[in-house]
């Protein structure tokens, strides 16, 4: 490299960080804006808000504990379960089959990768971008409430992300044990099975895990379109204001997730030991 | 028959070859004929473009200028695959392996050339041509970490993993590149001599680029040194003397 080289070089670094510096006084700014423009006047909560709050809050040490209504939710948090599960599963085999082509770990020729990895980020992108409410809704439109609407409603947008995190994944494995696996003579699909899916198998599945704990609220969220589950359930009692019930439900809602969670850190575990 | 069928043609030859990255030379062309059964010591400061000679030599990376013909044959537009992996073999000195996978996926990997596509995904499940890979890890020293997992072994046995993968593959030329850096004097020289006896065994040809002298005066037949992109000397082994070697090293 030359002086001259150099020099234009750190300059450009120079102008990177002056951006950067730029940016974060512009991101500062706004905030402190954002804070004047809230009516800290005292009428932030309105009369009966604090008492009902307190009422809530309360009831939180007195949840709902009857035979009866520990079978509902009980039932109620299998329905979640059957429904976060199946719609993980349908994403991640949607996941796999547009992540892996839109990686485009498998295409030797840039004339065939462009396009192909371009349409199907779009169509991740597309997958994604409408939320898993709006799908549910759409759903619960076009077939009713049937366990269907709920899967399908899950399944698309979570397919999106899993596939667009797939691709990345893949594509951000160490690139030197792929080398070597190609001077032994295998092919990219073959360096896709040896080296890419092993090395990208422990984020994959993390990941995986974690959306499964989104799925887990997400379906929560689609009872108030009417899908059953948990969600409905303290839909129905938020409405009737019976909050000893709310909470059993929450508590069964994180005991679920806490649930997924130690599963995934046990599954991940054994997968990098 | 003509004339150049009735000569072996020798197992690497590089005619003018060279290579650059975005502007900066890495190789500056160069002609370089390797006969078979040779074992060539490739030496020079860091930087000098040994990585990117073997690499070349390798079919790791094509050239920009000239050719690189292997066994009497171009290999531009040769894709990596059974053809390429039959002629080369490549080692490094580290993160050459699949982490994840245990040792004997790594070992039989150096059989994915001629494998088909079902056969390697079979393999993944249930070993297939076990024999194979006990046989090379025995040659190794490894034949009882077969079933563990790769990222568990020390630096040391994952090189032998790599030599027993190389074993499988059954290259005509086996290039590596600093082989042994990252191990300490003793370990370093048996997997050295492990190499060459490997390579000798099926009187094949090997090309390493090495940081000692004294390995490659002990196991190597032939030396050439590389300084800023160039190739700055090509002798026999056995007129290798300390001068060139300080020029080639020279810090000023």
């Amino acid at each position: 490299m030359t002086h001259s080289e150099a020099s234009t070089t750190s300059d450009r670094r120079l102008g990177v960080l002056r951006g950067r510096g730029l940016l974060t006084a512009f991101m500062v700014g706004a905030f402190l804006w954002s804070l004047t423009t809230v009516g800290w006047g005292g009428s932030l909560l309105h009369p009966g808000g604090l008492a009902s709050l307190a009422e809530f809050l309360r009831a939180a040490l007195t949840p709902e504990l009857s035979p009866p209504f520990l079978r509902l939710t009980l039932e109620s948090a299998w329905t979640t379960v059957a429904y976060a599960v199946a719609g993980i599963c349908l994403a991640v085999i949607m996941g796999l089959a547009f992540g892996i082509p839109a990686s485009g770990v498998l295409f030797r020729s840039a004339g065939l990768r462009v396009p192909a990895v371009g349409g199907l980020r779009f169509t991740l992108a597309f997958m994604r971008a409408i939320h898993e409410l709006v799908w549910a809704w759409f759903f619960v439109v076009a077939v009713g409430l049937s366990p269907m609407a709920a899967v399908m409603a899950l399944a698309i947008p979570y397919g999106g992300i899993l596939g667009r995190v797939y691709a990345d994944i893949l594509n951000d494995v160490p690139e030197q044990p792929l080398r070597a696996l190609r001077t032994a003579g295998a092919s990219e699909l073959k360096v896709l099975v040896y080296g890419r899916m092993p090395m990208a198998l422990p984020d994959m599945l993390g990941y995986s895990f974690y959306r499964l704990e989104c799925a887990i609220r997400a379906v929560a969220i689609m009872g108030f379109v009417g899908i059953g589950g948990l969600g409905l359930q303290v839909h129905l009692s938020l409405d009737d204001l019976f909050y000893g019930e709310v909470w059993t439900l929450l508590y069964a809602i994180i005991g679920l997730v806490a649930l997924v969670d130690a599963w995934s850190s046990w599954v991940r575990r054994s997968l990098t030991s | 028959m003509t004339y150049a069928d009735r000569v072996p043609a020798p197992a690497v030859a590089l005619d003018a070859a060279g290579k650059s990255y975005g502007g900066t030379v890495a190789l500056a062309p160069l002609s370089l004929e390797v006969a078979r059964g040779e074992r060539l010591a490739v030496l020079g400061p860091s930087g000098s473009g040994k990585t990117t000679l073997l690499n070349l030599i390798g079919g790791v990376v094509g050239p920009d200028t000239g050719t690189v013909a292997l066994s009497g044959r171009d290999i531009a537009g040769m894709r990596p695959g059974r053809e390429l992996a039959a002629l080369v073999g490549v080692m490094h000195q580290q993160f050459d392996l699949v982490p994840h996978l245990s040792v004997v996926h790594n070992v039989l990997a150096g059989r994915l050339g001629e494998w088909s596509l079902w056969r390697s995904l079979v393999s993944l499940v249930s070993a297939r041509d076990v024999s194979l890979a006990v046989s090379a890890a025995a040659r190794v020293g490894i034949a009882d970490k077969l079933r563990e997992r790769t990222s568990r072994l020390s630096g040391g046995e994952q090189q032998r993993v790599a030599l027993a993968r190389l074993l499988i593959q059954q290259p005509g030329i086996v290039v590596a590149d600093e082989p042994v850096s990252s191990l300490d004097p003793t370990r370093a020289d048996y997997i050295v001599r492990l190499l060459t006896s490997i390579v000798d065994e099926s009187g094949n040809t090997l090309v390493a680029s090495l940081h000692s002298i004294d390995l490659a005066r002990r196991y190597f037949t032939r030396a050439i040194g590389l300084r800023e992109s160039r190739l700055r000397f090509d002798v026999d082994m056995s007129e290798l003397g300390d001068d060139t070697l300080r020029s080639l090293y020279d810090l000023g």
